[in-house]
């Protein structure tokens, strides 16, 4: 990933090489928090313009990626209440892994959405989740085992209605 | 690792293959240039001036006399017999004492 040190210092370049370099990833988390694509890619702008405007005051005291998504998670929640009346129509319905992904993620509440994808999804363990979400371990264990319960349930739904159709 | 978690794992990962939009320019929002409130501070200095002012201007309570502190006891003393319940009795007999002593040492004040 880019250093911070050029973005700190309102480098245009590195600011642009550190903003391509997360923007993926950033997209794709705020994607499985929005299951829109529009709205994800506000969020993930929303998320990256507010760590760049408060860049100067992380002191590395986590990594990047969970301080970033800390960030996230908080525009999504403010979000979330902003557009409470105005929130978008489930998106139509689609074939192909990352429908599959999201129709399953839509089935969490939003803390388990986010807990689930960080965790299975971006790969980070425990505690780099429950310190991108300020909370303590546990709850993301407990985040993640009810997560895991709802998931199973729905799955073991859709294969046994799979067998039924072939039947 | 189960065969549950495996499962979940392989499913969500199908979100990495998520077409991502081209990256936006993105600039860093201009510094927010914080207004002091003038107003609502001003009016929290003037009460905190007048709330000090009012401790140094405001005359202090006068103790009571001998004379009004054993008056108080004789009508408590006078209440104490007439009452039967024990919790009251006792609460009123506190208070009788503490005034005997307030009066004792009324009395002893140059």
């Amino acid at each position: 990933m880019e250093g911070l040190d050029g973005v700190r210092r309102g480098d245009r370049d590195a600011q642009e090489r550190w903003v391509a370099a997360w923007w993926p990833r950033v997209y794709r988390m705020a994607l499985a928090l929005t299951g829109h694509e529009a709205d994800a890619e506000d969020l993930a702008q929303e998320t990256l313009v507010a760590a760049l405007g408060a860049v100067s005051r992380f002191r590395g005291g986590s990594s990047e990626a969970t301080w970033l998504y800390a960030i996230l998670f908080h525009k999504h929640r403010s979000r979330a209440r902003r557009l409470k009346e105005e929130r978008r129509p489930p998106a139509p319905p689609r074939e192909g892994p990352v429908e599959d992904a999201l129709a399953l993620l839509a089935k969490l509440p939003d803390a388990q959405r986010i807990t689930a994808a960080l965790f299975y999804v971006e790969g980070l363990s425990v505690s780099e989740v429950a310190r991108a979400l300020g909370v303590p371990g546990p709850t993301v264990r407990w985040r993640l085992f009810r997560a895991r319960r709802t998931l199973k349930r729905t799955l073991d739904g859709t294969r046994a209605f799979q067998i039924c159709k072939e039947v | 690792m189960n065969l549950d978690d495996e499962r979940i794992r392989d499913l969500l990962g199908g979100l990495r293959q998520a077409p991502v939009p081209p990256v936006p320019e993105i600039r860093p929002a201009p510094p927010v240039q914080r207004r002091v409130p003038l107003v609502p501070l001003a009016a929290a200095a003037a009460m905190l001036v007048a709330l000090g002012a009012s401790l140094f201007l405001l005359p202090e309570r006068a103790a009571a006399g001998p004379a009004a502190v054993a008056h108080r006891l004789d009508d408590l003393e006078t209440k104490l017999t007439r009452v039967e319940h024990e919790g009251l009795r006792s609460l009123l007999a506190r208070e009788v004492e503490l005034l005997r002593r307030e009066l004792r040492l009324a009395s002893e004040r140059p």
